[in-house]
């Protein structure tokens, strides 16, 4: 019964459309469906398109709708032009390893903040801090160190590097869903005799299950997508990512639009299907995290 | 007991690696700091120490304050429109059960695609020939001939926030959403009760209470905005000549193309001063606000 | 003020059936409670009365004016909520103000109800305080002079000192019934707590599962109950109830079980004389209506005592009879037998109600 009154009940927004009209309300509520809709998705169609337009057509005009046929030919050229398999699979690489160890270092961190205050005001503002620094502020000290490492145009340096860049994102993030868990259930763990490790792995990580998964999500993101570090960093296919390699369809040979579109699409679309799966968490991490300031 | 023992020096154990990693920042922040007062290039660090010499040089450096201008002017401009579309379309979409899922998708598609893959996109969007911005506007009259946006001195700057505003509307729209959802439900039965119509009911009722959350929006997004490199350069490379430029840009540009580290590294510390204190003014304006209206 | 009516009103949620056929009429002025457990349909009842929910069939009126089809600013109700529902970013002030500035009265007019209803519940020391940080006592008077500022046609009020602490909970109930009379208005209150309902209602609507089981004074409610439900919701301690069945034995007529035997006498039998049903029916008697007796008495019943609960100037007693059932009996303080010794009671007879087995309908009604 509980679950068909919520159904009946009348929100605050809907109460307020009944005054105007329902029927107006409704109207007003499917134009703003359809313009976000085509606001969000005319560019990305736009680049499907062009993805499968044959180059002539594309030099000619920028209609939205191929012409002259599909021409799945700049799908293949754009794993020729430049070593596109390279380029995600070193991303791949990069994003999981250095995803999985952010994880393993902010999750700790996260809890003893939450939990013991370690570091007091100080440590979260530094946290903070390393969030609002924009990259390009420690790209030359990462710059240099990685090079003095000796893992310039390494996968290895560029691990390193996301690592650093994203753990304070990370530590943030897990922030807010840690404090979700009532306090009294760990204390009933650690009367019962669980050590405060014990009480993190066994009772409070599976709790926040969902805020694992949406930072987990958002970190592998930014490290899938991370740019200046990894321009920097590498200057050859062999440790360059997705995202510089995207970069050099446009130095080399000339505007190829349809390969680019093409290429582009391969490091986009694995990101969407992972974000239309998870795409309750990833919502729930990012509003957590924004809105509570 | 076990226990006891480890227990005592867990929250510290814990925070072991966070520490590292801080010690690297700060050690990163001193290193930048002490590349700034030396003659630095990118072959030979510290080279010399010339005091604030760099520093100097940076107050005159018209292209810097340029940057600084641009970079300020680009972050609030987006800022704002997107916290205002977002907010809008989530006024309009909060009551929104059904499609709910949907929308919640596509909104995060432009977040979650690298920004040089949208930079690209909308390199191709712009583009005189195959974008069909152009292709568009001239079918409909609006134009005789094709814009070059991204050439041209005028319109690039705008281009370049249209697009970061495209891919970061959603963002603020999803945060506003989730505030509107987080509004309680029963003041607003109370409230129809009472007699009150639709927009009495927003005016009094619902802009106070989402008002806050805007406000966070705002300023979590402008800290963000005032980093944008990606997006200039992969649709400006800073250009044409330096309309683009922002301050981050610029830096790279000074760091990485001219090599210069030890002046780029003194850039960089005055840009970083200047986010800071626009971080704290904000903060505490924020402050302010929310302790007056108590 | 005016009168209510409900006429055969339905409220369903898709298959489910919150409100059945539910019809009542509550004059001007009067204090009308609806009582039940959860899920009864009170709540349906009252928000379908306020215009929160939609009416599936039927209608309502206020004193002429059909209101079925109105929403809820064109009713002139007004409803106090069970969780108070409070303007969260308003003070206690704009609060109670509110109905009044959306009717865009002028401001000194709102000025002096605002102070009227303030004072009428103490609270014009914390006029200027925001609702947030107010006990649950304060809220709720918020919330009742939101609700009496602009002395509305009807005033509902659902469950409003339900989330109170209980010993905050009678005082306020007190409060909250000289309040009301002195403000004279038409009350409709919804509560699931009996004792609230018997103490402060004129009339009262017992409701089970959708349906409207009796309505009366608290008065007939409490000694003619209309059946089973009705019988054992009200009342502390509870009515006692036993299985037994009629039984036509010497002449005259039995209630027999394995616990008692007991002859009806011309009153009772008069009572049930059209009755043709089934002879299995459960008895009914409250805790003050047995009394302890000899083993001679005539009529009486054998018990054994399971438990004494003393409870200063009386006691009640917890016995077992033969086939199990636990009596619940009031007894003076002075009678205090030992657990487990054997004792006999006495029903009376003018207050013992006979129900069918089968509907629980009170054939002595």
């Amino acid at each position: 019964m509980a679950a068909t009154k919520k159904e009946s009940r009348i929100s605050g927004g809907e109460l307020a459309n009944r005054e105007r009209g329902r029927r107006a309300g409704k109207v007003v509520q499917i134009l703003a469906i359809i313009a976000f809709s085509v606001f969000i998705l005319l560019p990305l169609i736009f680049m499907v398109t062009t993805s499968i337009k044959q180059p002539i057509e594309i030099r000619e005009s920028g209609a939205l709708l191929p012409t002259r046929g599909v021409y799945l030919v700049n799908w293949v050229n754009a794993f020729i032009t430049e070593p596109l398999g390279m380029f995600l699979r070193n991303s791949t690489w990069v994003a999981v390893i250095s995803t999985l160890i952010v994880m393993l270092i902010a999750v700790p961190t996260s809890y003893s903040i939450v939990r013991f205050s370690t570091g007091g005001n100080a440590l979260p503002s530094l946290i903070l801090g390393g969030y609002v620094m924009p990259p390009i502020v420690v790209s030359i000290p990462i710059f240099m160190g990685i090079k003095s490492l000796g893992l310039a145009n390494t996968t290895t340096g560029l691990i390193i590097t996301h690592i650093i860049l994203n753990v304070t994102i990370a530590v943030f993030l897990l922030d807010s869903f840690i404090r979700t868990v009532p306090r009294e259930l760990e204390e009933a763990a650690w009367i019962d005799g669980y050590s405060r490790f014990d009480t993190l792995f066994k009772v409070v990580l599976p709790l926040i299950r969902n805020g694992l998964i949406a930072t987990g999500i958002i970190v592998l993101i930014l490290s899938w997508n991370e740019f200046l570090m990894a321009l920097l960093l590498t200057y050859d296919p062999s440790a360059q990512t997705f995202p510089v390699g995207i970069s050099r369809y446009q130095g080399q040979h000339g505007l190829q639009f349809g390969e680019m579109s093409a290429a582009a699409l391969t490091g986009i679309i694995p990101i969407y299907i992972l974000v239309f799966f998870f795409q309750r968490y990833v919502v729930a991490g990012l509003t957590r995290g924004g809105v509570k300031g | 007991m076990r226990r006891s023992s480890i227990d005592k020096h867990t929250p510290t154990l814990m925070i072991i690696p966070m520490l590292v990693i801080i010690v690297v920042f700060l050690g990163f922040l001193v290193y930048v700091l002490g590349l700034s007062v030396t003659n630095s290039t990118l072959a030979k660090p510290f080279n010399g120490f010339i005091g604030f010499a760099n520093y100097t040089k940076a107050f005159h450096d018209a292209i810097f304050g340029q940057s600084l201008k641009y970079m300020l002017i680009f972050a609030i401009v987006v800022t704002f429109v997107e916290t205002v579309l977002g907010f809008l379309f989530a006024l309009a979409l909060y009551t929104a059960v059904t499609s709910g899922r949907f929308i919640r998708t596509i909104a995060l598609l432009p977040l979650f695609a690298p920004a040089v893959a949208i930079g690209m996109l909308w390199k191709l969007v712009y583009d005189p020939g195959s974008g069909f911005l152009n292709h568009y506007l001239l079918q409909l009259g609006i134009i005789q001939d094709p814009i070059g946006f991204l050439g041209n001195s005028k319109y690039a700057m705008a281009a370049v926030m249209a697009a970061d505003i495209w891919q970061w509307t959603p963002f603020c729209f999803l945060l506003c959403l989730a505030a509107f959802q987080s509004l309680p439900h029963d003041p607003y039965e109370a409230a129809a009760v009472d007699g009150a119509s639709g927009w009495q009911v927003f005016r009094r009722l619902t802009m106070p209470l989402v008002f806050p959350a805007v406000i966070i929006v705002f300023l979590f997004r402008l800290l963000m905005a005032l980093k944008v490199f990606d997006l200039v350069f992969m649709l400006t490379y800073g250009g044409p000549g330096t309309s683009t430029q922002v301050a981050s840009f610029y830096i790279y540009k000074v760091a990485f193309t001219t090599f210069k580290t030890g002046y780029a590294a003194s850039l960089t510390v005055l840009t970083m001063l200047m986010i800071a204190a626009i971080a704290t003014v904000l903060t505490l304006g924020r402050t302010y606000y929310m302790n007056r209206t108590k | 003020m005016a009168s209510l009516e409900l006429k055969n009103v339905w409220k369903k949620y898709g298959d489910v059936v919150a409100c059945q056929d539910v019809s009542w009429r509550c004059e001007d002025g009067e204090f009308f409670s609806l009582l039940g457990p959860s899920g009864c349909g009170k709540s349906s009842s009252m928000r379908m009365i306020a215009g929160l929910e939609e009416i599936t069939e039927g209608e309502i009126f206020f004193g002429d004016r059909n209101v079925t089809k109105l929403p809820p600013r064109d009713r002139n109700v007004a409803l106090v909520f069970e969780n108070w529902a409070l303007y969260p970013n308003m003070t206690v002030y704009d609060n109670i103000a509110f109905p009044l500035w959306v009717r865009e009265m002028p401001k000194d007019e709102i000025e002096k109800k605002v102070q009227w209803a303030a004072k009428f519940l103490d609270l014009t020391g914390i006029l200027n305080y925001n609702v947030k940080g107010l006990s649950g006592g304060q809220q709720q008077r918020v919330s009742i002079g939101r609700a009496i500022v602009r002395q509305p046609e009807v005033l509902l009020m659902d469950e409003p000192i339900s989330h109170l602490d209980a010993s905050l909970r009678t005082r306020m109930r007190e409060e909250l019934e000289s309040m009301l009379r002195k403000l004279g208005a038409t009350t409709i209150y919804v509560t699931h707590d009996q004792v609230e309902s018997m103490a402060m209602a004129d009339r009262i609507a017992v409701m089970d599962k959708g349906l409207i089981q009796q309505i009366g004074t608290p008065k007939e409610i409490y000694s003619h109950p209309y059946n089973e439900f009705v019988a054992g919701f009200i009342g502390e301690p509870p009515m006692n109830f036993a299985k037994c069945e009629l039984i036509k034995a010497n002449g005259s007529l039995h209630l027999k079980s394995e616990s008692f035997d007991v002859q009806l006498n011309q009153v009772e039998i008069d009572k049930i004389a059209k009755y043709k049903g089934k002879p299995q029916v459960n008895i009914g008697i409250r805790p003050e209506d047995v009394s302890v007796c000899s083993a001679s008495t005539k009529n009486s019943v054998g018990v054994k005592v399971e438990f004494v609960e003393v409870q200063g100037e009386r006691n009640i007693l917890t016995l077992a009879l033969a086939a199990g059932e636990n009596f619940l009996v009031i007894v003076t303080s002075d009678i205090k037998p030992e657990v487990g010794s054997s004792i006999h009671v006495l029903f009376d007879q003018t207050h013992l109600h006979i129900f069918e087995a089968e509907n629980g309908l009170n054939l002595t009604y």
